[in-house]
């Protein structure tokens, strides 16, 4: 009954799903030999990433600290900015420009992160560091900074399709009780959009937590503990882009990286079945 | 009343105020990439090979990185479109609803979501080591393409969506089968919606860095790629590589603008043709 | 008289919704069929069983028998029974390509690739359908450039290139003009001769005009079911009566 062509497109249908077995596997796969030289406990515990050293030192807590410092300081950048552009947009720009603005928004958000990165390397560091007496431009504010633009557009553009798509029937109700524009967006509108923007948060943070070429470029790459945002640092992503060139093929490095990029892997994944998790409830709760 | 008017009057010009500043600062972006980059653009920036000094200053042009960035995303393409459209026809017209199609659909969000290191990584394991096809164009290519296979596979199955069912139905009655009706009536209608989605995906891999760092790309190459085993040069590693591993700082970074303008321009021209199609399509 | 389609106890199901119950028709050969009743009576439903149109519905279901050729309609490949069985729709929907490659798109997939048949077969079916003087000079512009009712007839061409025992039509005039009306009417007439004719409408002149059976629907049930003249002038059913002279509908 099926035919060839039914078969391709059924085989090439499930792509994805081997696509990311593959990935789950080689990863983890390279990865495992590293417990045979080094304890898990030093690898997930450790307080020192010194690979190159004698002894080498795989402690990826640094990273993993600095990769929080990161990207929670991003994630509260971006949110808040794209919620105010998307109210901006929805309220207060004339209809006419609202197509232009999320065009501007939607090529901005094209950019090549690597050409973030020399802006934030080539403009914002020296800024930094001659005007505002930094000890170093390259830090986790000059990184943050530059995810946060762009990655803003993305949570933007979302918010902004579900508040101007907000039933017309809720706003007016409030309306007609008296309440000003102002008021409904914050009593009616923002309340009852809490899910989507749950969720556009969660893929924005799965966005800024495996982004790679800018913190590479201006986060100033150092592998210690940061103590405040004005310090660089070196994150998971980060590292495996810094040193896989340079390692050769099979060594106790080259797993450690693999182990971090499985790491790396498995939070965003899971930040995305989350975030894809309560769109879905939220959608449901919306059909009934 | 009043003071709540007032109370509106200030929170939204507050909130202008905030959103022109980050829009300002987008846009100032693509100024300062062009002014700094224009100085440097000429015919033989384009199109002569790159060469360094000894002091490490980059000479010459950058198009052995054209060359490069065009091979790989264009071979990328070759991998991911066939597969990715028929991905997206499948799970607009076979697996359209049900368990297994919503589990579908959340491993492709989930392949979109993957770090493009990752990608990288997967790309080192797979097929440089495991195929040993090398630190080559055609890894890095591969890599590029399981990048581009989400954004198809997504644009490809909304664009069949998008299709009326009156023409499916049309085509069952007739006695087609699932694919007859799927590739000769349905999908010519879905066609140009989905290559803006090819072209969109062609602009993302032109810009990735992280996927092609350890699979093939390198910062110098004295030559035009001529076969698929080869390391090759592409704009955004050379931008990578000039900002930090270059001892002339200036002249490296001013080399890196005009990499940058070029490869932006590049990606904006795919984008805005996209934009355009969509605009005349809505016009329609 | 002859039978090739016969329904025996049919009932059909949309989840827990009883869209049709226990229908039991024949068919006459070479004649034209009218369903008529008034909306959400099963009609469309009905046709669209025949063909199985509604197999690709999750929730639908039946019970019964649909007799074709002496088979029952799950026996055959759904292919094969749509090509047996052709249907057009109540919006005209042409396939955005050439007229010539429309009424050619059922031949090419049954693997015809002889031109020479082709286009025989796609002269023939438009002159059954009475449009092939207005198309012959220009059979390769795109179908969307014609007319509703033409695109109408086109699909009625479409249909019967593949040379169908039975041709169902659900509403096919209920998107076009009168002019356009009154010409498929013609071309339904015309070709009852070769092909047996199962038209939905909830227009009963039309019903009158072209006719020889009527079928009469209400709420999922077939109340009346005869000759035209007899249904229309003494109906045996109260129901069908007040339906005829608009008590209701």
């Amino acid at each position: 009954m099926k035919s060839t062509i039914d078969r391709l497109i059924s085989v090439s249908g499930l792509t994805s799903i081997a696509i990311i077995v593959a990935i789950t596997f080689f990863l983890f796969y390279n990865w495992i030999p590293l417990f045979e030289t080094v304890e898990p406990i030093g690898f997930f515990f450790g307080t020192l990433w010194y690979p190159t050293a004698v002894p080498p030192f795989y402690g990826i807590l640094p990273l993993l600290d600095a990769t929080v410092w990161i990207s929670s300081l991003a994630i509260f950048i971006t949110i808040p900015s794209a919620f105010v552009i998307a109210i901006f947009i929805t309220y207060i720009v004339p209809k006419k420009f609202r197509y232009i603005l999320k065009t501007f928004l939607e090529i901005f958000s094209s950019i090549p992160s690597v050409i973030l990165g020399l802006i934030g390397l080539s403009i914002v560091a020296p800024y930094f560091q001659n005007v505002l007496n930094m000890d170093t431009g390259q830090n986790i504010l000059n990184a943050a900074i530059m995810l946060s633009l762009i990655t803003i557009p993305m949570p933007a553009s979302m918010m902004e399709d579900f508040i101007s798509a907000f039933s017309p029937e809720q706003k007016e109700g409030s309306q007609a009780l008296g309440a000003n524009e102002f008021e409904t967006l914050t009593r009616v509108v923002i309340p009852g959009l809490k899910g989507p923007f749950a969720s556009i948060t969660m893929l924005s943070l799965g966005r800024i937590f495996g982004e790679t070429m800018i913190v590479l470029m201006v986060a100033g790459n150092a592998a210690i503990f940061p103590s405040n945002i004005f310090q660089p640092a070196r994150v998971l992503s980060s590292t495996i882009a810094a040193e896989m060139g340079e390692t050769p093929v099979g060594t106790p490095h080259f797993y450690a990286l693999f182990g971090i990029g499985a790491i790396l892997f498995v939070i965003t994944f899971l930040i995305n079945v989350a975030g894809e998790m309560i769109r879905f409830r939220y959608e449901r709760q919306m059909m009934k | 009343m009043v003071k709540r008017m007032l109370k509106q009057r200030i929170a939204f010009l507050i909130l202008s105020v905030i959103s022109i500043g980050i829009l300002i600062a987008m846009g100032s972006i693509f100024v300062i990439i062009f002014v700094n980059g224009f100085r440097v653009l000429n015919w033989d920036f384009l199109t002569s090979i790159t060469s360094f000094d000894f002091k490490g200053m980059p000479h010459g042009g950058i198009g052995p990185a054209i060359a490069g960035t065009f091979i790989v995303t264009g071979l990328g393409l070759v991998f991911a479109v066939p597969i990715g459209v028929l991905s997206g026809i499948y799970l607009s017209e076979y697996r359209n609803r049900g368990k297994l199609f919503n589990f579908l659909r959340m491993m492709v969000a989930n392949l979109a979501g993957v770090p493009s290191v990752v990608h990288g990584l997967f790309g080192l394991a797979v097929f440089v080591v495991l195929f040993r096809f090398g630190f080559s164009i055609l890894s890095s290519a591969l890599t590029l393409s399981i990048l581009a296979l989400p954004i198809i596979i997504v644009t490809t199955e909304n664009a069949m969506r998008d299709v009326p069912n009156e023409l499916r139905e049309g085509s069952f009655a007739l006695g087609s089968k699932r694919w007859q009706s799927a590739l000769l009536v349905v999908f010519p209608v879905a066609l140009p919606k989905v290559l803006t989605g090819v072209i969109l995906a062609s602009a993302r891999i032109a810009g990735e860095t992280a996927p092609v760092l350890f699979t093939g790309a390198t910062l110098y190459l004295a030559h035009f790629p001529t076969a698929l085993n080869q390391q090759f040069m592409a704009l955004p590693y050379t931008i990578y590589g000039l900002m930090t591993t270059s001892i002339n700082i200036e002249a490296s970074t001013s080399f890196a603008y005009g990499i940058a303008l070029v490869l932006i321009t590049l990606i904006t021209l795919m984008n805005i043709s996209v934009v355009i199609f969509r605009l005349i399509k809505r016009k329609v | 008289m002859d039978i090739d389609l016969k329904v025996e106890d049919l009932s059909v199901y949309f989840g827990q919704k009883k869209i049709l119950d226990s229908i039991s028709i024949e068919i006459p050969s070479k004649s034209i069929v009218a369903i008529i009743g008034p909306s959400g009576c099963g009609k469309s439903t009905f046709i669209r069983t025949i063909n199985r149109m509604n197999d690709r519905f999750d929730d639908f279901y039946s019970t019964g028998n649909i007799i074709f050729k002496g088979r029952d309609a799950m026996e055959y490949p759904v292919e094969e029974l749509r090509r047996e069985i052709g249907m057009v729709f109540q919006k005209p929907n042409p396939f955005p390509k050439s007229i010539y490659e429309n009424v050619a798109f059922g031949l090419k997939i049954n693997g015809i690739k002889d031109k020479k048949i082709l286009d025989e077969k796609v002269n023939k079916s438009l002159m059954a359908a009475s449009l092939y003087e207005e198309v012959k000079d220009r059979l390769s512009t795109n179908a969307y450039k014609l007319s509703g009712g033409q695109q109408q007839r086109l699909c009625i061409a479409r249909a019967l290139a593949v040379s169908p025992k039975i041709l169902l039509l659900d509403e096919p005039t209920s998107a076009v003009d009168p002019i356009a009306t009154k010409q498929i009417e013609n071309v339904l007439k015309n070709i009852k001769k070769d092909i047996t004719i199962i038209i939905v409408t909830h227009n009963i002149q039309q019903a009158a005009r072209i006719a020889d059976y009527i079928a009469f629907f209400y709420m999922g049930r077939l109340v009346e079911f005869g000759k035209s003249e007899k249904v229309l002038n003494s109906p045996k059913e109260k129901l069908t009566e007040e339906y005829l002279t608009g008590t209701y509908g």
